[in-house]
C-alpha cells in the first residue's frame, strides 16, 4: 500500500474519535495505524486529549471573552460616566451649600453686629423686663437671655441661661421659642416658667395656657415634644433626653413677682426654694423640723421677714450669720 | 500564572486582562449550576461589574480568582433559589454537592493535564472553540453543528481536526507515551 494514499489527517481521526466515521473509513484507519508506530502514537495522543477533555469539570462553554468584554466595557464606561456627573453634581451641591453657609455666616455677623442682645441679671434678686415683642420676662438671679435684633419682627427665639418666668404676648404668627440647651419650650401666648438646673435638666412649669415642650434626642436624632397645660409641669432630663412629668411646686413659679406660695410643702423644700431665690443658706439638721409642712403665701422680698414667719409658726429659733441661717428647736 | 492582581488599585486595562483571562472558566463554572449559557454569562458579567464598581473598597483575603469563583457560586445558588422550582433546585443542589466534592471553587483540584487542556481550549479561535465544545460537550453531531452555525459539514470537520490537533501539539510533552491498544474503539461499530 502506498503511504501517501493512506494518509489520514487530524480531521478524519477526530471524526473517528467523535464517532462520525463509517465502517469503511474505520477499516482504512486500522490499516493506517498498522503502517507505523508514529501513526499509532498520533491517534493515541489525540484520543487521550479527546477523553481527558471530556472529563473537564466544569465543562467548558462556548463563550466569547472578546464579545463579552465589549459588553462589559460599555457597562463600565457608562458607570464611570455616571460617577463623573455625580461628582460634578456633588461639587455643585457643595458649592451651593458653601454659599448658603457664607450667607448664613454673613447674616449672622450682620445681625450680631447690629443686635447682639443679651439680657443678663447678675444681681442676686429677680428682675422683670419687657421684651421687644411685648412679652414680660422675669429673670431670676444669675440668669440671662439672648436674642437677636429681629426678635419680635421675624422671630421670637430666645436662648435662656438660668431661670426665667415668661408672660408671653399672644402672637399666632410668631411662636415664642425658649431654647434651654437640651430642649426648650414653644408657645404662642401664655405664662410659664423655665428653669435650667445645674445638671442641665430643664424644669418647665405652666401657669396659664398651653405650651409645647421639646427635647432633641441625640440618639434617635429627632425631637420629642409634649404639650403642657395650666398647672402642669415637666422636666427635660439631661441624662435620658426624655421629657418626664413633674409635680408642680407652687413655689417654683411665683418667685418672679415676689409671691411665694407654699402648699403643704415640707420645710426642707421650703428652705431649698428660699436658698435659691434669696441666694442664702438655711441649715437645719433636725429631720423632724425638715418634715413639717408649710401652708402660706409670702409676698415680700425680705428674707428675714420670711424666716421670722416660718420660725414663729413652728415655734423654732434661728441664728443668722451673714447670709447663713441656722434653724433649731428652742 | 501572572503576579497577584491588586484589585483595589486595578485600572481598566488590567481589569480587561483579568476579565478575558477568567471569563471562559467562570462561565463554565456558572454553567455548571445554572445549565444555561446565557444565564451563566449574565451572572459572570454581573460579578465582574460589581467587582469594578466596588474595586476600591473590596477586601479580598484570598486571590481574586477564588473570590470571583466564590461570587459566581453564591450568585448562581441565589438565582437557583430564586427560580425556586423544587425539582430543578434539587438537580442543581445535587450538581452543587457533586461539584463541591471535586472542586473547591477555583479549579484547584484539576490535574495538570486537565488544566492545560482547559487553557488550550480557551486559546482556540472563537469559531473553532465553539464547534469543538458543541461536539465534545453538547454531544452534537457534525451535521447538527453545521446547521446550527450555518456552515458546511466540511468546515465543521476541518475545524474539529484543527482543534484537536492543536490540543495535541499544545499538550505533547504531557501526554503519556504508553501506547494504548486501539481495538476497543472499533469493536462497538
Amino acid at each position: 500500500m502506498n503511504y501517501d494514499e493512506l494518509y489520514i489527517d487530524d480531521a478524519t481521526l477526530t471524526r473517528f474519535l467523535a464517532g462520525e466515521t463509517s465502517a469503511e473509513e474505520q477499516l482504512k484507519i486500522i490499516s493506517w495505524l498498522d503502517l507505523s508506530e508514529e501513526n499509532r502514537k498520533r491517534l493515541d495522543q489525540l484520543e487521550v486529549v479527546w477523553l481527558e477533555a471530556g472529563n473537564l469539570q466544569p465543562r467548558p462553554v462556548a463563550v466569547s471573552p472578546k464579545l463579552a468584554w465589549d459588553k462589559m466595557e460599555q457597562r463600565v464606561d457608562a458607570y464611570e460616566q455616571s460617577q463623573k456627573t455625580k461628582k460634578h453634581r456633588i461639587i455643585w451641591l457643595t458649592s451651593v451649600a458653601a454659599s448658603i453657609l457664607v450667607i448664613l455666616f454673613v447674616s449672622r455677623i450682620w445681625t450680631s453686629t447690629t443686635a447682639p442682645l443679651t439680657l443678663a441679671n447678675l444681681t442676686p434678686i429677680a428682675v422683670t423686663d419687657t421684651l421687644p415683642d411685648g412679652s414680660i420676662v422675669a429673670l431670676n438671679a444669675n440668669s440671662s437671655l439672648e436674642y437677636n435684633k429681629q426678635f419680635g419682627k421675624n422671630n421670637r427665639n430666645l436662648k435662656l441661661h438660668g431661670e426665667a418666668f415668661f408672660q408671653v404676648k399672644r402672637n399666632a404668627q410668631l411662636p415664642f421659642i425658649v431654647d434651654a440647651g437640651i430642649g426648650g419650650v414653644k408657645v404662642l401666648g401664655t405664662q410659664f416658667n423655665v428653669k435650667i438646673e445645674e445638671n442641665s435638666d430643664v424644669a418647665i412649669d405652666v401657669v396659664k395656657g398651653k405650651v409645647q415642650v421639646f427635647c432633641f434626642n441625640i440618639v434617635s436624632n429627632d425631637t420629642i415634644t409634649t404639650i403642657l397645660t395650666r398647672n402642669q409641669s415637666a422636666l427635660i432630663q439631661q441624662s435620658s433626653r426624655k421629657i418626664l412629668p413633674k409635680k408642680q411646686l407652687p413655689t417654683a413659679i411665683n418667685w418672679h413677682n415676689n409671691t411665694i406660695v407654699f402648699n403643704d410643702t415640707p420645710l426642707q423644700d421650703v428652705f431649698k426654694t428660699l436658698n435659691e431665690h434669696f441666694n442664702i443658706e438655711i441649715t437645719c439638721n433636725d429631720n423632724n423640723i425638715n418634715a413639717l409642712p408649710l401652708n402660706t403665701i409670702f409676698q415680700t422680698d425680705n428674707i428675714d421677714e420670711i424666716i421670722d414667719v416660718i420660725t414663729s409658726t413652728f415655734d423654732l429659733e434661728y441664728t443668722k450669720e451673714g447670709n447663713k441661717y441656722t434653724i433649731t428647736t428652742p | 500564572m501572572e503576579a497577584k492582581t491588586n484589585i483595589n488599585t486595578i485600572d481598566k486595562p488590567a481589569f480587561e486582562l483579568l476579565f478575558k483571562q477568567h471569563y471562559s472558566n467562570m462561565c463554565a463554572y456558572a454553567f455548571n449550576f445554572v445549565k444555561d449559557q446565557e444565564v451563566a454569562e449574565e451572572l459572570v458579567q454581573n460579578i465582574f461589574f460589581k467587582l469594578w464598581v466596588n474595586r476600591k473598597s473590596i477586601e479580598i483575603e484570598s486571590s481574586v480568582e477564588s473570590y470571583l469563583f466564590r461570587s459566581i457560586r453564591n450568585a448562581a445558588l441565589n438565582l437557583i433559589k430564586h427560580i425556586n422550582i423544587r425539582e430543578e433546585y434539587k438537580k442543581h443542589k445535587q450538581s452543587e454537592d457533586q461539584w463541591q466534592e471535586q472542586n473547591d471553587a477555583d479549579f484547584s483540584t484539576e490535574t495538570e493535564l486537565q488544566k492545560l487542556i482547559r487553557q488550550a481550549i480557551n486559546k482556540l479561535p472563537e469559531q473553532r472553540r465553539k464547534i469543538f465544545i458543541q461536539s465534545r460537550y453538547d454531544g452534537l453531531k457534525y451535521r447538527e453543528i453545521a446547521d446550527k452555525m450555518g456552515i458546511s459539514i466540511k468546515t465543521v470537520e476541518n475545524q474539529m481536526g484543527k482543534a484537536l490537533g492543536f490540543l495535541r501539539t499544545e499538550l505533547k510533552d504531557y501526554l503519556p507515551v504508553i501506547l494504548l491498544f486501539f481495538s476497543h474503539l472499533f469493536l462497538d461499530e
